[in-house]
């Protein structure tokens, strides 16, 4: 415990002043002459027993009494009869020392009527609608009387943790009831509260769990950490984002969260419920189009994008080429997205991160969940093993999609075929109260056969395993592992003498230390390392039957080693400003074996200007790059309500996927940087406003500017499908978008949601690239409305719909016409130089919750779904073709009718949880 | 070897559609086009200009006026004049296409621009070994029960050089006929038509207007075989009779062959998702006072071989619109006492027999011309 003036944390269960009795023991003599400090420290870190002390008395030096044995009360009381304090302690035998005499026993105001605590027993939660919007709760005292006895404002600060595994929770709310003020505890849990002294009603929330309902007496400063339990499992309880007080509060911009809940209550595309995809109704977040599974985020490619899944790197995140995506939902508690303010703890990736959360286990009992859609099926079950010690989460998701493919009166369809599965198993095992081991592991498969076409398969695996170790309940340490892969094949029987067949696989492995350590409230610094190993095995281009006359090719290998050393603080300057500073230093290096090419100019490299080539054996650096990461943030607040804030970061990223396709393939094939392709650079500059309306919503606006340096794009005409020397397919350019996001959420009451409306340009400048003219990029899309609200009928029955606008994206379209041999063919503009028509979508939903018994075996909740309400024919693209003589326009829409959808959905157990 | 974008997209089928898409030429980009080929063949040789049209307005535009000249590597330089508009042929007794040389295309418009290709090399010709048709019925969702046709196909000769780049250029030749023969027509006077089938036969040639090209680049060995040609079904009167195709297989470098291959890539594309994206083609021509001044299309330097095959089946099956007098027509005979001049002659037939009923029908029953072909059959027809 540490105070300013002396804080004392009393829980509800000190009783009274016991005075001087039980839980005394002998201390060692080498604590003679030592400070009260040390003795603490010795105290707490060798008994059960905690030793509470006025920071004035941290200097008071310890005596022991000669011809006594020394014990830990009778040298206290001989020191205090010296130095002039006070020795206090409870039932426990916790020992308090204070500069000043302890009013024994508990204030009055603690008899004054307030809110029990939340049953833990769920048979007990029969009350549970009403007992949410209790108000009381468990009683907390921070600080004593006496100590607070000359001061009007308090400061209680702490962590809030996750129950149920001990982990802190980013992102979680306090909001003080009686003042209408709060704050949000940042990526370790931590959270600081200013306060007039008094007694309020604290609630807290976070995604996924029970608000938790405190009554706080507040004396004085003081520290206290928060544990939330009780994991919501009912699909009624909508949780748009527990963002709306943090976003005014932390210092972080650009961050966004989403929980599974929020995704379950939205509409959906074939009644999958998809967490990743409804990150494409926030602002800033949009796809080149839909259908598919890339995410380009503030107008930046895909593949500067990463996704962990509880920090397995994961590759490709879609089935089927990006209908879905490639997680089990039930499995997901939600996704962090950092758009703009990225974490010194990740590295390589320049625009976003999308650090997405696996449900961690229930503690307390087995629960089995489950799905069924018209396009899958799947099933989760959790529960404690081993006396409560380990939790375990399971979860496996199949397609039974052949019978789709079935329907399709289509020749090149018939008698194909297409599956996909996914699994996620995570287990959490608490070594002690002080250590935390958890593991995930990953799996998800799509094998597709095309009749007479193409038989393609591709798969991500993964795992990883996390220790985690806390340090006084304060200070923590970690180590990370975590390896993912992701492969694919393909056999192609288009035409019997070219039949042929390929592979390619991508291996990311990762380790990671980390220090969190919070010497004082208004600090938190975090240090730490990691490195990443990318292993690239770029395949074969393989004869694939006795016919075939396709020539055998072997794309090599590539690997590289991308390490990092980071230190991050988050200052407290004052009420008002947060800093957060951060910095990076990667290295990286491009590692053998391998043969590289020296071209006369390596800016526009060709396979006819190649002047030397080198071979480097197995692990030898090749080409190594020091880059230096900023990562800079700071928040002002102009009131409780409104803050202003502004960040600047800087990164570097050492490997990107070559395309030259409107849409990545699964087939594409990631390039590391290496002598002839240098590394991106990129800086992101953005400034915004954040103000909460009341309890109820938020708005925010946000401006940004970045720059990429480096970034690759493909030459016109290029061929990076079996590209030998990819070197020459591609050129190196910048990149700058800029834009404006402005968002309004509501996350409470019975109509709940968020609009937002995005401004984002994004524009390349390539030398050798549509004569060195700039030009849009892909996802160029200026302006982007998204709307989605959940309505709450009843507590059984709620409503959603969505609606998504956004300007067409950029094309290369033809501009006239011209003959050879004797037919017309179409020439065509400069690069990007049109635009497809706008998009537009309304989907509606609805969910129908089986009844509300508290006791019950099964719970079941149907989900109603149209996507494309309107069926609006929505382009994908549109494109001419000659035909006959002419020239004819076509528009390609992927979904061209309403897709209604009925999925199930179940759990073993009650309505609440 | 390509990836198909297509096996991709074939899963999105279910839901997808497409709809027309109305061309609005926003940014015209007018250019002077030139299609020019010095080969190993006798001559005269051609290279024709023309310009671009607008995407609404598709017509060949040639480009007359041209000072045209083609050099070859010793500096020799041979003149080509303008036989039609946009169409200027070599002296066939002065440039001759030697196998090994190079040549270089010059060409000075009539506002003053000068352009000039790359010097091109002609390749040895390699001969085409065979061109076959296999039979093929293939499923169409607007055509119930699908198209039935024949697939062609060509194999090279074996030819051992390190890569050789095709292209082949396909001329289709078939003899079709009318539905119904002229027995009568009337100019004023009801009179008996001179010659019942005069109209009834018709050849029909065309150049397929497709691209096809292959490298043996992607390939062990040298065998050029089962390339794909077209598909032609029974949808039209073309496999009805008698069928020709004459190929002609053009030997390219590198670089004229990229160009054919990239144009061929953009012809085949459909817009779906995992399409590559399309770019501008640029061939080896270009202003010699601006080298942004790009004219589009190639001059090529090539060794040729043509083969051509003949096909004749008795398919029985066909899937074209065919006439049949009804009785309407028969009524409209009536009508044609009361027709104005401008309207004659109007042929009247007595049925397929010549014995049937009078009737007027609509010109295409009667006239083959009215599919495009001529009745002059053409001068290799066996």
């Amino acid at each position: 415990m540490r105070s300013k003036f002396g804080l004392l944390i009393i829980l509800l269960g000190w009783l009274s002043y016991q005075g001087m009795a039980q839980a005394d023991f002998a201390l060692p003599n080498r604590l003679h002459q030592k400070s009260l400090a040390e003795l603490a420290l010795w105290v707490n870190d060798s008994s059960s027993l905690r030793l509470y002390l006025d920071p004035s008395l941290l200097e008071v030096q310890v005596s022991f009494e000669s011809g006594q044995t020394p014990t830990l009360l009778s040298v206290l009381k001989s020191t205090a009869r010296k130095s002039g304090f006070h020795v206090h302690t409870d039932e426990r035998g916790f020992v308090y020392l204070s500069g000043t005499a302890l009013i024994p026993g508990l204030p009055k105001e603690l008899f004054t009527p307030l809110g029990t605590e939340l049953p833990t027993d769920e048979s007990d939660r029969s009350g549970y609608l009403g007992t949410l919007n209790s108000r009381g709760g468990r009683v907390v005292i921070a600080g004593n009387a006496n100590a607070g006895a000359y001061i009007d404002e308090v400061t209680i600060s702490g962590t809030v943790r996750d129950g149920t595994n001990g982990l802190p929770i980013f992102g979680a709310t306090l909001l003080v009831n009686e003042t209408s003020t709060g704050a949000s505890t940042d990526e370790d849990g931590g959270y600081e509260l200013k306060l007039p002294k008094g007694k309020y009603s604290v609630t807290v929330r976070t995604l996924e769990m029970d608000p938790l309902e405190i009554t706080l007496i507040a004396h004085s400063d003081d520290e206290i950490d928060l544990e939330m339990t009780g994991k919501i499992f009912g699909l009624r309880e909508v949780v748009i984002s527990a963002e709306a007080r943090s976003n005014v509060e932390r210092p972080e911009m650009g961050v966004e969260k989403l929980s599974v809940n929020a995704v379950n209550s939205i509409p959906r595309m074939m009644g999958e419920p998809d967490i990743v995809k409804a990150a494409l109704l926030l602002p800033g977040v949009q796809s080149v189009a839909e259908g598919t599974g890339q995410l380009n985020v503030r107008g930046a490619p895909s593949d500067q994008n990463i996704f962990y899944l509880d920090d397995i790197p994961v590759y490709n995140t879609t089935h089927l080429m990006g209908f879905f995506s490639a997680f089990t939902p039930n499995a997901l508690s939600d996704v962090s997205i950092y758009k703009s303010s990225l974490p010194s703890r990740y590295g390589g990736r320049l625009s976003s991160v999308f650090d997405i959360g696996t449900s961690s286990g229930n503690k307390e009992k087995f629960k089995l969940k489950g799905g069924i859609s018209p396009i899958t099926a799947d099933i989760q079950m959790e529960g404690p093993a081993l006396n409560k010690k380990l939790t375990y989460m399971t979860a496996f998701r199949s397609t039974y999609s052949n019978w789709v493919l079935d329907l399709i009166d289509v020749p090149k369809i018939n008698g194909s075929n297409g599956s996909f599965q996914d699994a996620i198993v995570r287990l959490n095992y608490d070594i002690n109260d002080k250590n935390t081991l958890s593991s995930t592991g990953y799996f998800s498969n799509d094998k597709v056969q095309l009749s007479g076409l193409s038989a393609f398969a591709y798969s991500n695996s993964g795992a990883s395993l996390r220790w985690t170790h806390s340090i006084r309940y304060k200070h923590s340490f970690s180590i990370s592992t975590a390896v993912g892969r992701y492969a694919f094949t393909e056999e192609n029987v288009q035409t019997s003498s070219q039949h042929f067949k390929t592979d390619y696989q991508i291996e990311h492995a990762e380790a990671r230390a980390e220090l969190v350590l919070r010497p004082a409230s208004k600090h938190t610094i975090k240090v730490g390392l990691n490195s990443t190993h990318y292993g690239l095995d770029l395949g074969n281009v393989l004869p694939f039957g006795e016919e075939s006359l396709i020539k055998p090719i072997d794309l090599g290998v590539e690997q590289g080693l991308e390490s990092g050393i980071y230190a991050e603080e988050q200052w407290t300057v004052g009420p008002r400003l947060t800093i957060k500073g951060g910095v990076r230093i990667n290295m990286y290096q491009y590692l053998g074996p391998n043969t590289v090419y020296t071209y006369a100019d390596p800016t526009d490299p060709s396979l006819s200007t190649i002047i030397d080539t080198l071979s480097f054996g197995k692990y030898k650096v090749i080409s190594t790059s020091v880059d230096p990461d900023i990562r800079l943030s700071a928040k002002y607040s102009i009131n409780e309500l409104l803050s202003v804030k502004a960040s600047v970061n800087r990164a570097h990223q050492y490997i990107n996927i070559l395309s030259n396709t409107v849409t990545v393939t699964p087939s594409a094939r990631w390039k590391l940087a290496d002598r002839n392709i240098q590394p991106m650079e990129g800086w992101h500059y953005s400034v915004g406003v954040f103000k909460n309306i009341r309890e109820m919503a938020e708005v925010s606006v946000e401006i940004y500017y970045k720059q990429v340096q480096q970034l690759l794009d493909y030459r016109d005409g290029a061929d990076l499908v079996f590209a030998e020397r990819p070197e020459v397919e591609v050129l190196q350019g910048d990149l700058a978008a800029y834009g404006i996001e402005v968002m309004f959420k509501k996350s409470v009451g019975k109509l709940k949601g968020w609009f937002n409306y995005t401004y984002a340009r994004s524009f390349v400048q390539v030398t050798g690239i549509n004569d060195g003219i700039t030009y849009p990029s892909n996802f160029d899309k200026p302006h982007s409305v998204n709307l989605s609200v959940m309505y709450q009928h009843t507590t059984r029955m709620s409503f959603s719909a969505n609606i998504v606008y956004a300007s067409g994206r950029p094309i290369t379209f033809p501009t006239s016409v011209f003959y050879q041999s004797e037919f017309p063919l179409t020439y065509y503009s400069t690069r990007n130089e049109f635009r497809i028509p706008d998009y537009f979508r309304c989907d509606v939903g609805m969910s129908l919750e089986g009844s509300l018994k508290a006791k019950k075996k099964l719970h079941g909740t149907w989900h109603f779904s149209v996507y494309n309400l309107f069926g609006r024919h929505n382009p994908f693209t549109v494109y001419a073709v000659p035909e006959d003589g002419l020239i004819n326009g076509y528009q390609l829409s992927i979904f061209g009718s309403p897709i209604p959808s009925i999925a199930y959905q179940f759990k073993l157990g009650n309505y609440a949880r | 070897m390509r990836v198909n974008g297509f096996i991709y997209m074939a899963l999105l089928l279910l839901v997808r559609c497409v709809d027309p898409f109305v061309l609005e030429n926003e940014k015209y980009d007018e250019r002077i086009v030139v299609e020019g080929t010095i080969t190993n063949e006798p001559g005269p040789h051609q290279v024709k200009i023309s310009q671009t049209s607008p995407l609404d307005q598709v017509i060949y535009r040639p480009l007359q006026g041209c000072v045209v000249s083609v050099i070859d590597g010793s500096g020799t330089i041979y003149p080509f004049i303008e036989q039609e508009a946009g169409s200027y042929l070599s002296d066939s007794a002065n440039l001759k296409g030697v196998v090994g040389e190079r040549y270089r295309l010059e060409i000075k418009t009539p506002d003053g621009k000068s352009y000039e290709s790359s010097w091109e090399q002609i390749l040895p010709p390699i001969a085409i070994d065979d061109i076959k048709e296999e039979y093929e019925e293939r499923e169409d969702p607007d055509i119930p029960l699908g198209r039935f046709g024949f697939q062609f196909y060509v194999d090279a000769a074996d030819v051992v050089r390190d890569t050789v780049n095709l292209l082949w250029q396909v001329d289709a030749t078939y003899e079709y006929r009318a539905d119904l023969k002229i027995d009568f027509y009337y100019d004023g006077v009801l009179r008996p038509f001179p010659q019942r089938d005069l109209f009834y036969t018709c050849y029909k040639t065309f150049r397929v207007p497709e691209i096809f090209t292959f490298t043996t680049s992607a390939q062990d060995g040298f065998e050029v075989k089962d390339q794909a040609l077209h598909y032609e079904d029974t949808q039209t009167r073309a496999l009805t009779y008698k069928y020709t195709l004459n190929v002609r297989q053009l030997h390219l470098g590198k670089r004229a062959y990229a160009f054919w291959d990239e144009l061929k890539q953009l012809k085949d594309l459909q817009g779906e998702v995992f399409d590559r994206q399309p770019f501008q083609v640029n061939g080896n021509i270009t202003s010699v006072e601006n080298e942004n001044d790009k004219a589009l299309g190639y001059f090529m330097a090539a060794g040729v071989s043509n083969r051509r095959e003949f096909f004749r089946w008795n398919l029985g099956k066909f899937d074209y619109p065919v006439c049949v007098i009804t009785d309407a027509d028969i009524m409209a005979f009536g009508d044609i006492f009361r027709s104005r001049p401008s309207q004659w002659p109007i042929y009247i037939t007595a049925g397929s027999s010549g014995e049937g009923p009078l009737a007027v029908v609509a010109e295409s029953c009667l006239d083959c011309r009215k599919f495009g072909g001529v009745l002059e059959k053409p001068a290799f027809w066996e």
